[in-house]
């Protein structure tokens, strides 16, 4: 596991990379990940697939978004067009470490959604794309973002933030700015659904109201991308310490996904 | 000296001296007395005595019997046996079998009661080793219940029965013990007469070592005598050895073994992984063992006793020095490791029991600064008394502390053992071992003034011709240090005469007579004989014999009317194509030198190029030769306007005259100070390149040779040339076709092609890429080292895979192997026609076969020197004083490499600092260089790495200068201004300081892996351990409905949860009584929850 920084001075992206621990070197993969007190919660799980891909073959990276986590810039400099940019410049820099030709891409939540507009336009130099439990509807993940509470307490209403610091909402102490707020609400990953790239998976292990809209665009279109239900752990929800099923990994999901890949 | 001061003086030196009634008791290391020492001691007997009379016994370490109510307890030796035979049932290394004739005259059923006294009287030859779930314990057998065999041999005649009994010792050596079921020995009693018998004994170590075999003939004889005579048998002994056993347990003053125990751990911190002589093959299946005898004769031992008298010295020391010499001088390591197996009967009470009384003491030398032999003994005389010192502590708790991660393929800590027999030990019959414990053991013993014994090895690691040359070798060292003490230990020959003749004159007989035309007029010979047959395609267009030669004839006489000529050297910058081969070809006819530069490399590189090679002419295309800047003194030729206008000229053979001596071509290969250097091959030298590939791997006319490789490179030459000199047709493939492994095989095919030479990372494109190959087909594979994986799945799909040694310097290739099938380790055979390989130790002389030193090459290939760079061409090439012929000369390649014992080379790594990455030859200094150049950069040292799945990467380390950093991506867009795509790191590790050697040199060994796992998570399925490893593992896999735990998992990674985590806990305290916190299961491995449990337990023992 090597963490570094890449990407241009002013725009430094913190990641960390694994290199494929068996032969025959299956391919590369970069993880995008989900935003705030989701990426906390799903922090574990999203190692440990990196570390069951390079134990399948595969060369990883996984990264800090601008403005998130270790990576240079503030919250209210964010705007998910860079963050698009970023999934590039991480997938530019997975290919230069490794020299390999194609990447994949794995999304989870709303780092799904955001690999999906990459891959819809990276042409070649995608190989294929996981949809983890991704944010189909922007509305619905902005909606979920404001019920988020501390694992076993009641939900809090989130506390308003200084329209001089970006406005928005502190989301568990991470800031949801107004911008980011509203570039996220404009997402809508099923009317981008006819145009994902043929290799394709979506896993869910959490049931959302907006599936039924993605199996209905998708049987439309005629794509044959099914959506993979497996009942699994959400990653992003983190259940309080007494909870009979803390600390439990979605294995079962994980498996999937490494599986597919390969 | 009085009584009292010998006996501090003894002590001193690690013997032991205490009185026992009117006998003294003596315990020294093995070889510890020294005869001076045996003298004093009888001189001074009395007073000794009365002496150490007055010392307080100490009393409390009585041995007693204890209860046999309970399992008996098993001793730290046996509890390592055991868990090793749990792991490997099948293994027979620890089989002891020897046979007997009884002296008394009896028959067989007398014979076979005498066997059950003598069982009844050992329990532990009646001992079954059982599982108890948490630790083995020992159930008794009955007598009765244990079989022997009774074989009637009367009918045969004496020598049929010797031949039976031997079979039988044969059989039973490799007859694995079940220990859990059976006893650890077996009998077969032979009736020879009807008064005579012979008894055959088979037993596992775990019961015996070779002491109790004598106290077990003893012990049967005088069993024998009583029930033959009907007279009352000996009573049983009163102790046993669990006895032994419990009391190794209860004094074991667990102060004094954590003490010793950590000695050791500091003694032994960081000993290589391996410390043994390098194997014929690694092994794949089970493991089996083979003898070799050896003797040193009397006058040999007496120079070496006189020697040690001297230094002070015993035997057993000398034996030691020794073998580290030899093992120093086939490894190169300076840190060596040796097994020395101890007993341990120290006791008087000891000496009569059967059992196995034996530990291992680890014996660890430093040969590092080369020392003289005298200084090396003194070294070993310091190891044994140590060792003896703190023999005490149980082998096996060394291996738990220091090797955890075993591997069971060889033994642990130590893997060459050296083990000396005093002459008055009897064991007047030779014991029989199914296996080999160590990869080499060896048992001297002294016997009529010689030194003889035998060399116990692995054969399914070493050929047996590997050991008897490592005997001889031992005998050299020994007659070296005995000749001259003083002598540093590099500064020794191991070599006889007639290894150094084969050596140098019969693994070099490669003379003989080729072609000595230049290229030129071998291909001009070709154009003559078949103007029709086609020469070079390349995208589908196509350039006869005839119309290549005419083409480069006029465009040699272009040149020629520019000046360019002998000494001249002319750039050539093209993209490949026909016109790229022309040219070379042009640039040759003319009499001049080409220097071919790569279109793709960085402006900056090819600039330099320009510069430092003082071309006269540069043939390039207009777009190149804009933006190179090209100095007015070089004439420019272009492509475009040049090259196109001369077919108005005249087109036959010039008859130029090329001499051997005249420089064909300068190739540039990295450097490590930063610059790239210029290599000047010779026309002879290609020539006699050429003349020996026609001979092998061979090419005709029939073949079409596919040409993937650079121009910049010279092994390009062997695809542009060799055909062109035969009148094969090449087939120049397109760079981008050449990296894309399925486009790749489609032109293959499509080309019909016969011949490929490619690297290792190309070949394994082209497998992955499904390639298929096909009957007729040669593949030729050279550039870095062919792993035997990708030789296996290479040779089904061709007729001949060849594999190919050298480096520019010496032309092209220089040794060539045909590979054959399903060989572990990939020789890089023998020396070309001609060409002389030499591996050299640091003297300068050669090496014995099999043990490593530098590759020299000599011969027609070596160049001329490096271009404009006489004290760089003056360090690597100097003269060969090897060769019959004067003014012959070798060059030095930086590369390791032994001889096997066919005169196949094999190739080991390099000394210094050039890698090869995918065939790319680089100099880590240039890409450092490099580095530095950028003004945030400090120091940088750059690694290449093994991820162990891929192909090797380069790491760069960087020190940035305060303040300052650079992500990985604009370290990279630095680089590529200057060093070709090959050359960039893929990995940049930031440090604050370079970790640095006392000697003042970075200490590369120290520098983060990338690779390897930082979070210590596994990459291996890691077997739990038998017992509460396993124990525990079985509780995981019920409620986790899984098949595999690892021994490194953990609960929650592989799908538990925290109600699962209750249940394990709950588990766990049924079965074992001990109560644990669930929480521990959230971050520690199964391997570190089973520890937990083992410390509550003994916390509960020790409690009570």
């Amino acid at each position: 596991m090597t963490p570094f920084f890449f990407g241009s001075s002013d725009r430094q992206l913190f990641g960390i990379y694994e290199a494929a621990r068996c032969a025959p070197v299956k391919g590369a993969a970069v993880l995008c990940h989900p935003w705030g007190p989701e990426y906390i919660h799903a922090h574990r799980s999203l190692r440990q697939l990196s570390n069951m891909l390079a134990a399948a073959g595969f060369h990883t990276l996984r990264f800090d978004y601008f403005g998130t986590g270790d990576s240079a810039g503030d919250m209210t400099e964010a705007r998910l067009a860079g963050w698009e940019a970023d999934i590039r410049t991480a997938m530019s820099e997975l290919l230069d470490i490794t020299g390999a030709r194609q990447v994949s891409l794995v999304g989870l939540r709303l780092g799904a959604a955001l690999a999906a507009t990459i891959a819809i336009t990276a042409g070649a130099k995608v190989r294929s794309l996981v949809l983890w439990d991704p944010v189909l509807r922007g509305e619905e993940h902005v909606r979920e973002l404001h019920l988020e509470s501390p694992p076993g307490e009641k939900a809090i209403k989130p506390r308003p933030r200084a329209p001089e610091d970006g406005g928005g909402y502190d989301i568990l102490g991470f800031p949801l700015t107004d911008q980011i707020e509203s570039e996220m609400k404009a997402l809508d990953l099923i009317a981008l659904a006819p145009a994902l790239p043929a290799r394709s998976l979506i896993v869910a292990s959490h049931p959302l109201p907006s599936h039924d809209g993605l199996r209905r665009v998708l049987d439309e279109n005629k794509r044959d991308q099914a959506i993979e239900f497996i009942a699994d752990h959400p990653p992003w929800i983190e259940l309080p310490l007494g909870h009979p099923l803390s600390g439990a990994a979605p294995v079962k999901v994980l498996r999937r996904i490494v599986e597919w890949l390969a | 000296m009085s009584a009292g001061q010998l006996v501090a003086r003894l002590r001193s030196l690690g013997v032991g001296i205490t009185a026992s009634g009117e006998r003294l008791r003596i315990t020294a290391p093995r070889g510890g007395l020294t005869e001076q020492i045996k003298q004093a001691i009888t001189a001074q007997k009395a007073e000794l005595l009365d002496l150490l009379a007055e010392e307080p016994a100490d009393s409390s370490d009585q041995l007693v019997a204890i209860s046999r109510a309970r399992p008996l307890p098993l001793s730290s030796f046996q509890q390592r046996l055991w868990v090793l035979h749990r792991l490997e049932p099948e293994s027979t290394a620890y089989n002891m079998v020897t046979a007997w004739p009884i002296p008394v005259a009896l028959d067989a059923e007398q014979a076979e009661r005498a066997i059950r006294t003598v069982l009844g009287d050992h329990e532990i030859l009646r001992a079954t080793f059982r599982d108890d779930g948490l630790a083995p314990g020992i159930h008794l057998l009955s007598p009765e219940a244990v079989p022997v065999a009774i074989r009637d041999l009367r009918d045969h005649t004496e020598t049929d029965q010797a031949n039976a009994i031997r079979a039988d010792i044969s059989i039973a050596t490799l007859a694995p013990f079940e220990l859990a079921a059976e006893a650890p020995v077996r009998w077969t009693v032979y009736q020879l007469s009807p008064d005579r018998v012979a008894v055959l004994a088979a037993a596992h170590h775990i019961a015996m070592d070779e002491w109790s075999f004598s106290l077990l003939r003893r012990g049967l004889e005088a069993a024998c005598g009583s029930i033959a005579a009907g007279t009352a048998l000996l009573p049983p002994p009163a102790l046993q050895y669990a006895d032994y056993a419990a009391w190794q347990r209860r004094t074991r003053n667990d102060a004094t073994l954590a003490a010793d125990l950590a000695w050791w751990e500091a003694k032994l911190a960081g000993i290589p992984q391996i410390c043994s002589f390098p194997v014929d093959r690694s092994t794949t299946e089970s493991q089996s063992g083979s003898t070799c005898l050896f003797a040193w004769d009397a006058d040999l031992v007496a120079d070496l006793r006189a020697l040690l008298r001297r230094e002070g010295a015993t035997p057993y020391m000398a034996l030691i020095a020794v073998c580290a010499t030899v093992l120093r001088a086939y490894t190169g390591q300076g840190d060596i490791v040796l097994g020395s197996p101890m007993g341990m009967r120290e006791r008087a009470e000891f000496e009569s029991m059967i059992g196995p009384f034996v530990n291992l003491l680890v014996l660890r030398l430093d040969l590092s600064d080369d020392p003289t032999f005298s200084t090396l003994l003194t070294r070993a005389r310091e190891a044994v008394l140590d060792a003896h010192d703190h023999r005490q502590a149980p082998f096996e708790g060394l291996v738990e502390r220091l090797a955890p991660a075993r591997s069971f393929d060889r033994s642990p800590l130590f893997q060459v053992a050296v083990v000396l027999h005093n002459a008055s030990e009897e064991s007047t019959s030779p014991i029989d071992s199914g296996g080999a414990i160590h990869d080499l053991t060896w048992f001297a013993r002294e016997v009529d003034g010689r030194i003889e014994g035998s060399l116990e090895f692995r054969s399914d690691l070493f050929n047996r011709s590997t050991i008897e040359r490592i005997t001889t070798h031992l005998q050299s060292a020994v007659r070296a240090m005995v000749r001259d003490p003083d002598r540093r230990i590099s500064q020794i020959s191991l070599l006889t005469a007639a290894e150094r003749t084969r050596l140098i004159e019969q693994f070099n007989a490669t003379a003989q007579e080729l072609d000595p035309a230049p290229f030129t007029v071998q291909f001009e010979r070709q154009a003559v004989l078949r103007p029709d047959s086609p020469a070079i395609c390349f995208e589908g267009q196509e350039l006869t014999y005839g119309t290549l030669n005419r083409r480069a004839n006029q465009l040699a006489r272009y040149l020629g009317s520019l000046g360019l000529g002998r000494g001249s050297l002319v750039g050539v910058c093209l993209n490949r194509s026909l016109t790229m081969v022309t040219t070379l070809l042009a640039v040759q006819k003319a009499g001049a030198t080409y220097v071919p530069l790569d279109p793709g490399f960085p402006v900056d590189r090819l600039r330099f190029m320009l510069a430092d090679s003082g071309l006269a002419a540069l043939v390039a295309s207009d777009e190149i030769a804009g933006g190179l800047d090209v100095p007015a003194r070089v004439q420019i030729i272009s492509v475009e306007r040049d090259v196109s206008a001369c077919d108005t000229r005249d087109a036959s053979d010039l008859g130029t005259e090329i001499h051997a001596d005249d420089v064909a071509y300068v190739i540039y290969t990295s450097g490590s100070t930063g610059r790239p250097n210029g290599v000047a091959v010779s026309h002879g030298a290609l020539s006699n390149f050429l003349g020996a590939m026609r001979c092998a791997p061979g090419l005709a006319a029939s073949d079409v040779i596919a040409a993937v490789t650079t121009a910049s490179f010279d092994i390009a030459a062997l695809e542009l040339y060799l055909p062109l000199t035969v009148g094969a047709r090449v087939e120049l493939v397109a760079s981008d076709v050449a990296t894309d492994g399925i486009a790749l095989a489609q032109c293959l095919s499509t080309a019909n092609v016969t011949v490929l030479q490619a690297t290792p990372s190309t070949w394994r494109l082209l497998i992955e890429a499904g390639w298929q190959g096909r009957a007729g087909f040669r593949a030729l594979c050279g550039g870095e080292t062919l792993p035997a994986d990708l030789a296996n799945a290479i040779l089904p799909k061709v007729d001949a895979l060849w594999n190919l040694y050298g480096p520019t310097e010496t032309t092209i290739w220089s040794t060539a192997e045909r590979v054959a099938d399903g060989e572990a380790a990939i020789s890089i055979g023998r020396p070309i026609a001609n060409t002389a390989v030499y591996v050299l130790d640091s003297e300068g002389q050669p090496a014995g076969i099999g043990i490593p030193g530098e590759i020299w090459i000599g011969g027609a290939g070596v160049a001329a020197g490096y271009h404009q760079r006489p004290e760089l061409t003056s360090a690597r090439f100097a003269a060969d004083p090897f060769a019959p012929a004067p003014g012959a000369r070798m060059y030095r390649t930086g590369d390791l490499g032994r001889f096997g014992d066919d005169g196949r080379l094999f190739h080991m790594g390099r000394i210094d600092r050039q890698v090869k990455l995918r065939g790319f030859r680089i100099e880590l200094g240039e890409v450092e260089a490099a580095l530095e150049t950028h003004p945030a950069v400090a120091r940088a040292v750059a690694v290449a790495r093994n991820p162990g799945s891929d192909h090797p990467r380069l790491v760069a380390y960087v020190v940035y200068r305060p303040a300052e950093s650079l992500t990985a991506s604009e370290a990279r867009a630095h680089l590529r201004q200057t060093l070709p795509e090959y050359m960039i790191p893929s990995v940049f590790v930031a440090l604050d300081v370079l970790p640095m050697t006392p000697n003042g040199k970075v200490d590369v060994r120290s520098l983060p892996d990338p690779f390897r796992n930082a979070a210590g998570l596994p990459a291996t399925f890691q077997a739990p351990a038998p017992g509460l490893e396993e124990l525990i593992a079985g509780i995981w896999r019920d409620l986790l409905q899984t098949d595999r735990i690892s021994a490194d998992d953990n609960f929650f990674e592989v799908g538990g949860h925290s109600l699962l985590s209750l249940r394990v806990t709950a588990a766990i305290e049924r079965q074992t009584g001990c109560r644990i916190q669930p929480r521990i299961l959230f971050f520690q491995t199964l391997r570190q929850v089973a520890a937990a449990v083992q410390r509550k337990q003994s916390e509960r023992i020790t409690a009570r």
